[in-house]
């Protein structure tokens, strides 16, 4: 993959997030700290926000005392900071050959929407104040446009790899992830890596990127069907009479991934190539920030 | 060879295999068609899902039918299909082609030569024996024998018209020697004319086999041409034909010796209408060049008439009565003659009975009184066979006469106009009414002093063709049998009249001479008759004249009149040398008749009307065309190629792109590449002066300043360039600072003025001789080395006045306020163009703008201004200390600010001032 072709996507990456405001994920569940972010959490903390004042303990340092307001009256006050906290959230995209089909009715292939959506979410997350990093990618999840491009860098890189899940590594607990692909590899690879992930209390965030052509097989007549990345056939007769058939399994897929997932408290949500990135990136967007399981096309 | 209506088929066998269709349906029906071949990567998702019909798929109808029809038409173009057959059924018998290549097959030859082309191909294709039988044989022996094949072929070709008429009857005795058996088709390619015995010929030829006809449509029917007919100075034609059915068109064309052309006649044969006169008026001149007449587009001998000298000029014989007198020739009558007949006529002096027997149109005797002896008799004998006798009078004549006049003469004459007489000269009056002359101008000045008389009454016989104004003849005719007798009461000379001397004497003799019917001197004994003339140049069949066959023989000059055209005498020009005759196929009283009404029950049809067509190769063109349409429905089913899907904005942008990047393309030099970098932005540049050390110092002082100017102020440069004085264009840069080495180079004569030309429209040049640590005010006075450089250079420049730069100049305030200028070195000065003294501010009118475009320094700025990659200074600056430095930069500043806003901070200088002014 050229890096002319990477630079676009994340051009385009960017024009798309530019239009939604700072992406702020609500962290209610992260109690402690990683690092410190902009994120208000009207609780008294770590942070540049002043917040309150209260009466001097003994504990508090000498430092921590506010002389300008203790002059005004008797007692001594000390100056109170809003906590602020950053989330991390780690982003995967698939770059497997599956990933790189497009159909005749697709203007793009899947893994270059995934790449935008990716880099979308990035851009806004850095935008937010997260901690941004590359799932199973080298280096931390790290703050401002710096993590933005060593996210772009490393999608360039890697534009097309053999590799069909996220590599199963340790993150932080409490952090987030963002998972993009078309989950068309065997059910349980990807059940495992949910699997390895819930384990760690990571929430998850899978998005379904599928050719339309995958969505409703728009295919007539005597049709040998090739395996993009296995190399099996598959002949049909009449590929217009399995519509309906490969229709109801795709929907026993999502489904299955879609429980796989609440189980354990993450979302999952479907997207097709044919259909704006925006829109994916608003459901997603609304999903991360809101934390409510999130059904889109 | 079996037929199916119009169809015939060469291989009839082959179409058997039309059977095999249904199979071959059958067959694309269960085979399935391949598979088209899609990527898809959820397959794992289709695994095992339930197919839900059974039934197979099937090759779509449409691609069935193709491949079924495509089978067909091979099969088909296999069996080798002809549309309308000439011969008819599948016999082993001769095929007999009788064609009639007379003159009259000649104008439609085409038509004839492919008929017999097709017959001759079918019966090649059909194994039969070819006979060709040609009515019109150009020999006598003639070999009739079946021929085929290539043989068959060749012979064909081989048959040519012929330039004279059909011997039918010739033709089928040699036909029926033959003895053919198996009822032959015989095909008679007729011509449409009668030839005498067309009606037996048609019966024999039943008798044989069976008879089918091929004749012209009625407008194709052959014209001919006969001899002209004389008539005053008109030729008349005669156009024939055969048949008379149907208004026909066409054009008469008369051509002169060498194919010169010389007019032509447009006639209409109407319906009905076998024949037509066309008149054909020629200027003499043009007549006596005509050698051919033909009817255009109908090339045959038939309508070709060839014109020979009997046409043309007449041979006049000149005989005088007077002595010759070679002293005064201007006073002889014949001088007059021959002068007025020499452009028309063949002129031959003699002896009467020589000349008369020689073949004369017309002989003209002067002022002879009496004939003489034997003379007189031939003489008569020959105008009463058609000669025309023209006699002028003179002193003989009017002293005594013979009887060779019209009338008879009063013997002396009569005197007008002399001493002796009252009367005055006559004029000529109007023509009488039948005379040979009317039409011709009658000039005024045409005076008649003498003339001769006839007795009155002598014979209503005499006619007078012309006459004075008192009624007194001039000129009169008689005619003897055939010939004619003309008197010209005048001498030829000019002693009696002055009409030999006027234009119309020319026209008079000419008119008298067309009255002549031509070589009229012929008769059995004269030996030129008896000698038979070789052919000299023959006809052939389509009317072109050519050696002649071998068959050609002699013709007698009495037969001309007689002979028929045949094998043997051919129509042609015949004689050789002075005698030259043209025979010609028809007489002036030639007639045609078309066909006679032919037994019944034989087939006639029109040439070029069922044109045999082989569909072999139309019928293997469509297979093959249905079998590349098959090629790519195929594709396009199997899904290897894709219906092409670009929208109408791809493309666009594509062909814009296209051209665009042509243009781009386009060969762009290092000029283009400098000049582009110069304008796209605003860049300081110096002067290359071939010292790496001071360009090297040059780059990275302005380099310091572009940097210092980007800080600072609004003017952002891109990074500097360097220029060389001699090859590069300077009109580019605004600002160039020149550094002067000892060993710069004295500027070309171009360069001179280019640099010139810059200052002069704007461009400032800041001259650093950078030595003014070295030129300290000497005490000697002279001047530094760096400003004896300075000066040889600028020797050839219009340099402005220059004053020293002071405070209050504007280059001092334009941004920053300064109030000395140093670079490397400090305390120097500069010198800077003097400001003109008036108030007008007409120095800033000039096209720079109130800018100095000179100015000359010994700082060495750009070492003051040097930085490098990382913001060090380069050099260091003498005395010392980043002040001046800062101050050599603040230098720089203003001089670019000076530079590039001009007179604007000229005027703000002064803005305390009006703003006083304004009452503020």
């Amino acid at each position: 993959m050229g890096t002319r072709r990477e630079e676009d996507a994340r051009l385009q990456a960017e024009r798309l997030s530019a239009r939604l405001p700072a992406l702020m994920v609500q962290a209610d569940r992260i109690a402690a700290t990683i690092a410190q972010g902009d994120h208000g959490r009207r609780r008294v903390g770590q942070g540049d926000a002043f917040w309150q004042f209260r009466r001097y303990r003994d504990e508090d340092p000498s430092m921590a005392i506010d002389w300008r307001q203790s002059a005004k009256s008797q007692h001594l006050f000390v100056r109170e900071r809003e906590w602020s906290a950053a989330a991390s959230v780690w982003i995967w995209r698939d770059a497997s050959p599956s990933m790189h089909y497009k159909s005749h009715v697709a203007t793009g292939t899947k893994v270059e929407r995934a790449t935008v959506l990716a880099l979308a979410f990035a851009s806004l997350l850095v935008r937010g104040g997260e901690r941004v990093g590359e799932l199973g990618g080298t280096g931390p999840a790290s703050i401002g446009r710096q993590a933005l491009n060593r996210i772009a860098l490393n999608f360039s890189l890697n534009m097309s790899t053999r590799q069909s899940v996220p590599r199963l590594v340790v993150v932080p607990r409490f952090s987030q992830i963002i998972l993009i692909s078309d989950f068309l590899q065997p059910f349980d690879k990807v059940l495992a890596v949910l699997r390895h992930y819930g384990a760690l209390g990571v929430r998850g965030h899978l998005i379904q990127v599928l050719d339309p052509a995958e969505e409703d097989l728009p295919f007539d007549g005597r049709t040998e069907f090739e395996d993009v990345a296995s190399q099996t056939r598959m002949l049909a007769r009449r590929a217009e009479t399995l519509r309906d058939a490969y229709r109801d399994r795709l929907q026993g897929l999502r489904s299955e991934l879609g429980q796989a997932c609440r189980r354990q408290d993450w979302t999952f949500a479907t997207h097709r190539t044919d259909r704006p990135a925006q829109s994916a990136l608003l459901a997603a967007y609304a999903a991360l920030a809101a934390h409510r399981p999130f059904e889109m096309r | 060879m079996s037929t199916i209506g119009p169809l015939a088929f060469g291989a009839p066998w082959v179409l058997f295999g039309l059977i095999v269709l249904p199979v071959i349906w059958w067959l694309l029906r269960v085979t399935p068609p391949a598979p088209k071949r899609v990527p898809f990567p959820a397959v794992r998702l289709l695994l095992g899902l339930k197919q839900g019909e059974e039934t197979p798929a099937r090759t779509p109808l449409w691609l069935l039918m193709l491949r079924v029809t495509l089978a067909a038409l091979i099969i088909f173009a296999l069996a080798d299909p002809y549309l309308n057959p000439q011969t008819a059924g599948l016999k082993s018998s001769a095929v007999v082609v009788v064609i009639d290549n007379g003159w009259a097959a000649s104008a439609r030859w085409d038509d004839r030569a492919g008929a017999m082309q097709t017959l001759a191909s079918e019966a090649e294709r059909d194994n039969r024996p070819l006979i060709v039988v040609p009515t019109a044989l150009s020999d006598a022996a003639v070999q009739l024998k079946p021929m085929s094949g290539a043989e068959a072929q060749g012979a064909v070709k081989f048959v040519t018209p012929q330039p004279f008429g059909v011997d039918r009857a010739k033709a089928l005795a040699a036909l029926q020697k033959l003895n053919l058996k198996n009822n032959p088709d015989i095909i008679w390619l007729t011509d449409g004319l009668e030839d005498g015995n067309a009606a037996a010929f048609a019966r024999g030829l039943s008798a044989i086999g069976e008879l089918r006809l091929m004749t012209d449509g009625p407008l194709n029917t052959a014209l001919g041409a006969t001899l002209p007919r004389v008539e005053g100075s008109a030729l008349i034609f005669r156009v024939i034909r055969g048949n008379s059915k149907g208004e026909l068109t066409a054009k008469l064309r008369a051509t002169g010796s060498n194919g010169r052309y010389l007019s032509s006649h447009d006639f209409t044969l109407k319906d009905g209408e076998g024949r037509t006169d066309v008149k054909l008026e020629l200027a003499t001149e043009l007549r006596n060049d005509l050698a051919r007449v033909e009817i255009a587009d109908h090339q045959s001998a038939g309508a070709t008439v060839l014109i020979d000298e009997r046409w043309r000029r007449r041979p006049v014989g000149l005989v005088s009565g007077q002595s010759v007198d070679a002293a005064q020739p201007l006073l002889s009558d014949l001088f007059y003659l021959d002068r007025a007949l020499q452009p028309f006529a063949e002129l031959h002096h003699g002896k009467i009975a020589s000349l008369v027997t020689a073949g004369l149109s017309v002989l003209i005797l002067t002022d002879v009184g009496h004939i003489v002896g034997a003379d007189k008799a031939s003489a008569a004998q020959w105008v009463s066979r058609g000669g025309v006798l023209i006699r002028f009078s003179g002193p003989k004549l009017a002293a005594q006469s013979d009887d060779l006049i019209p009338g008879k003469l009063r013997t002396g004459g009569r005197l007008l106009g002399s001493s002796m007489s009252w009367e005055k000269p006559q004029s000529l009056s109007a023509w009488p009414e039948d005379s040979p002359f009317a039409g011709l101008p009658i000039p005024d000045d045409v005076t008649i002093k003498r003339q001769v008389l006839t007795e009155p009454g002598t014979g209503n016989d005499v006619r007078t063709w012309a006459q004075l104004a008192d009624g007194t003849p001039l000129v009169t005719a008689t005619q003897r049998d055939k010939g004619w007798i003309v008197l010209f009461h005048v001498t030829a000379n000019t002693s009696w009249s002055s009409l030999p001397l006027s234009g119309l004497f020319v026209d008079m003799i000419r008119r008298v001479i067309a009255l002549s019917a031509g070589i009229s001197g012929d008769d059995g004994t004269a030996n030129t008759v008896s000698v038979p003339l070789i052919p000299a140049e023959t006809l052939d069949g389509f009317g072109r004249l050519g050696t002649p066959s071998a068959s050609a023989s002699p013709l007698r000059a009495a037969d001309f009149e007689t002979a028929t055209p045949a094998p043997q005498h051919p129509p042609g020009f015949y004689g050789d040398g002075g005698v030259r005759r043209a025979f010609n196929l028809f007489r002036h009283d030639a007639t045609l008749t078309a066909l006679p009404i032919l037994p019944s029950g034989i087939q006639t049809t029109e040439f070029g009307l069922r044109q045999a067509a082989e569909l072999k190769y139309v019928v293997m063109a469509i297979a093959i065309a249905l079998a590349l349409v098959d090629l790519i429905a195929g594709l396009f089913l199997r899904g290897l190629i894709a219906p092409p899907r670009l929208g109408l904005r791809p493309v666009a942008s594509i062909l814009i792109a296209a051209i665009f990047i042509a243009f781009i393309v386009s060969p762009s030099s290092a000029d283009d590449n400098f000049a582009l970098k110069a304008t796209l932005d605003y860049r300081l540049a110096y002067v290359l002066t071939g010292d790496p050390e001071v360009d090297a110092m040059s780059k990275a002082g302005l380099s310091g300043l572009t940097h210092a100017l980007k800080e600072r102020t609004a003017v952002e440069p891109g990074e500097p360039m360097a220029l060389d004085v001699e090859s590069d264009e300077l009109a580019f840069f605004p600002f160039i600072y020149w550094p002067v080495t000892n060993n710069q180079a004295q500027l070309s004569a171009a360069a001179l003025a280019k640099v010139d030309f810059f200052m002069r429209n704007g461009g400032t040049i800041i001259f650093d001789t950078r030595d003014q640590d070295t030129a300290m005010p000497l005490a000697t006075g002279s001047a530094a080395r760096g400003s004896v450089i300075l000066r040889r250079l600028l020797a050839g420049l219009d340099v402005p006045p220059l004053q020293l730069l002071t405070q209050e100049h504007v280059l001092s305030r334009t941004f920053y306020l300064l109030r000395e200028y140093p670079g490397r070195w400090a305390s120097g000065r500069v010198w800077i163009e003097a400001r003109q003294a008036s108030d007008d501010g007409s120095s800033s009118t000039t096209a720079s703008d109130g800018v100095s475009p000179i100015i000359v320094g010994a700082a060495d700025w750009a070492a003051a201004w040097a930085k490098d990659a990382d913001g060090h200074a380069l050099a260091a600056v003498v005395p010392g200390g980043e002040r001046q430095r800062e101050i050599a930069m603040r230098f720089g500043i203003n001089l670019v600010m000076y530079n590039l806003t001009g007179n604007y901070k000229a005027d703000a200088v002064h803005t305390s001032h009006i703003l006083e002014r304004l009452g503020q």
